[in-house]
């Protein structure tokens, strides 16, 4: 065994001060400057135990993951929220990837997670002349990942309906699919969703209460807009209500209560293939 | 040429299984021997990424190659986290499952980086027994892939290789040896690739990588964004002739290409290992 240097430093304070240089977002001179990384080793020892390259000196080469680490945080954010990172632009988006890293360093050994928080994150900042707009755009585009990765359910067209009576389609309760969400918002996030998709540019926020589900049909993410009622509706049948008392939890805020529209809302989901099962 | 200690099969030339070609491989499924995937894309998903890869695993060999295993980290093993990746293991069929020397947070935080351990004793008993209980969990080796580092620790006691070489020894473990990262690394440390390559226990490795890099003038970064350039296939000549012909993956995760720009690519490697088989012959 050969002897070990005397500037061996411990592997677990080595780790935590280059972790804290690796995430710092300012410049790596900051960065080994900063207070945390000092608490672990002072910022002139590093030429002690880090090389100088043939072309770097150890403060560069720490350098090289040092700038690494924000443009892959940033990447992983614009995957999951692109509409909202072209709303913002390069420039603000980059700043929030910044502070978000700063709030919510990741914790989980995939970057799926990293941006679990992003939507509350964005609803406690104030940015810009909308800051609860970004908030419900980001509530949305984090509803459409989870939709796009979750579970494949069987599921049961309109055509099941018939042959049941009446009474037994009230009493029924209908599990809908995994892949299904209900987002509430006080904004209407589906313009920039559709400028987006049309590669058009973003229109400007509109406030407007807008309820919408978001579902996978076979491989493709879809979302229906929702009035009051369908709201009711579906988030009591998510909830496991019976029919019956879902429709009635419908009727009971419905601005229009016909029961012939408020039920063809549901055939129409059926179709759409929002269900996987129905238990009598 | 013999395989490694574990018999493990030569599964040709393979390519990763990425998201920009999902639909053309559900559509026409690609002339390649084997798929590799990158482990923790698949862990939680149960959507068109999982149907992607059932489809595959049910026509192709299929190995496991991870970043969250944090073998060099001071942080406890995360069991649950390899308790899906053995799940995974099992549900594809993988032929081995793979990681890399490193480690990539600590105090449990993630910077999702393959961050660069320095070579000492010390370091590589913790290591050993780190990867010692990683596969009693999981009930097969692991294969380990040498990094592309950017920096080097004054207080290394041993070069990269040997620490490799004795960690595969000391923890029975399997190495994927990536020829790339030894280019990377040897023009970023100004060392012999050759000598990197030569000291590798062949009786160890289970696989090959190979990739693109990118120039950043005072450094190679290993960004898997580009063709292989010919002094790496040059040196991937050189260690099919020293350790024997491998299953061989062509990485590329940034600045994807067209399937057809991947598949010529990997057929520039299956050339390569007939060369080398036709030499060796």
């Amino acid at each position: 065994m050969r002897l070990e240097s005397q500037n061996a430093i411990p592997l677990e304070k080595l780790q935590r001060w280059m972790y804290e240089v690796i995430v710092h977002p300012d410049d790596i001179e900051s960065a080994l400057a900063s207070r945390s990384a000092e608490a672990e080793i002072p910022a002139r020892r590093v030429g002690d135990f880090i090389k100088a390259s043939r072309t770097m000196t150890p403060l560069q080469c720490v350098g090289v993951y040092h700038s690494m680490y924000l443009l892959r945080m940033g990447e992983t954010l614009e995957t999951d929220f692109p509409i909202t990172a072209v709303f913002l632009g390069e420039k603000a988006f980059q700043e929030l990837v910044r502070d978000y890293s700063g709030a919510y360093p990741s914790t989980s050994y995939t970057l799926d997670r990293f941006g679990d928080e992003f939507p509350s994150f964005l609803k406690e900042k104030e940015i810009g002349d909308a800051p609860a707009f970004l908030a419900d755009l980001a509530k949305f585009e984090a509803a459409v990942t989870e939709v796009f990765n979750d579970t494949s359910s069987p599921v049961i067209g309109a055509g099941e309906l018939e042959g049941l009576s009446q009474d037994a389609i009230a009493s029924a309760v209908f599990r809908p699919i995994m892949a299904l969400r209900l987002i509430e918002m006080d904004w209407d996030v589906t313009l920039q969703n559709d400028a987006y998709i049309a590669a058009e540019s973003l229109p400007a926020p509109k406030a407007k209460k807008t309820f919408l589900a978001v579902f996978r049909r076979r491989w493709e993410v879809q979302t229906i807009k929702l009035d009051n009622a369908g709201y009711a509706l579906l988030g009591s049948i998510i909830d496991g209500e019976k029919l019956g008392d879902a429709l009635s939890a419908a009727f009971a805020v419905a601005e229009n209560p016909d029961p012939a529209v408020i039920f063809s809302l549901f055939r129409d989901w059926m179709s759409l293939g929002l269900f996987s099962a129905i238990e009598a | 040429m013999k395989s490694n200690r574990w018999g493990s099969k030569d599964l040709g030339v393979g390519i990763g299984l990425r998201s920009p070609h999902f639909s053309e491989i559900l559509e026409n499924p690609p002339e390649v021997d084997f798929f590799e995937i990158l482990t923790e894309n698949y862990l939680d998903t149960n959507g068109y990424a999982a149907h992607v890869l059932d489809f595959v695993a049910e026509r192709y060999p299929v190995v496991m190659h991870g970043v969250s295993m944090s073998i060099g980290s001071t942080d406890p093993i995360d069991f649950d986290y390899l308790a899906k990746v053995k799940a995974l293991g099992e549900k594809t069929g993988a032929r081995w499952l793979s990681d890399h020397l490193c480690w990539t947070g600590v105090n449990n935080k993630n910077t999702h980086d393959l961050l660069p351990l320095p070579y000492t004793e010390e370091i590589l008993t913790h290591v050993v027994e780190r990867i010692k209980t990683i596969q009693d969990f999981l009930g097969r080796p692991v294969a380990f892939e040498n990094p592309s580092t950017y920096l080097e620790f004054a207080h290394s006691s041993m070069t990269e290789w040997e620490f490799l070489g004795r960690m595969a020894e000391e923890a029975d473990c399997g190495i994927l040896f990536d020829v790339n990262n030894v280019y990377v690394s040897a023009f970023n440390h100004s060392f012999d690739p050759l000598a990197y390559i030569d000291a590798v226990p062949a009786d160890r490795v289970f696989q090959y990588h190979l990739a693109g890099y990118t120039d950043m003038g005072t450094h190679l970064l290993d960004t898997h964004s580009d063709h292989v350039v010919d002094p790496v296939w040059e040196l991937f000549g050189h260690t099919l002739g020293k350790i024997g012909s491998r299953a061989t993956l062509i990485e590329w995760d940034a600045s994807i290409p067209d399937l057809g720009v991947l598949l010529a690519e990997s057929e520039k490697a299956r050339s390569w290992k007939e060369k080398e088989a036709s030499n060796a012959a």
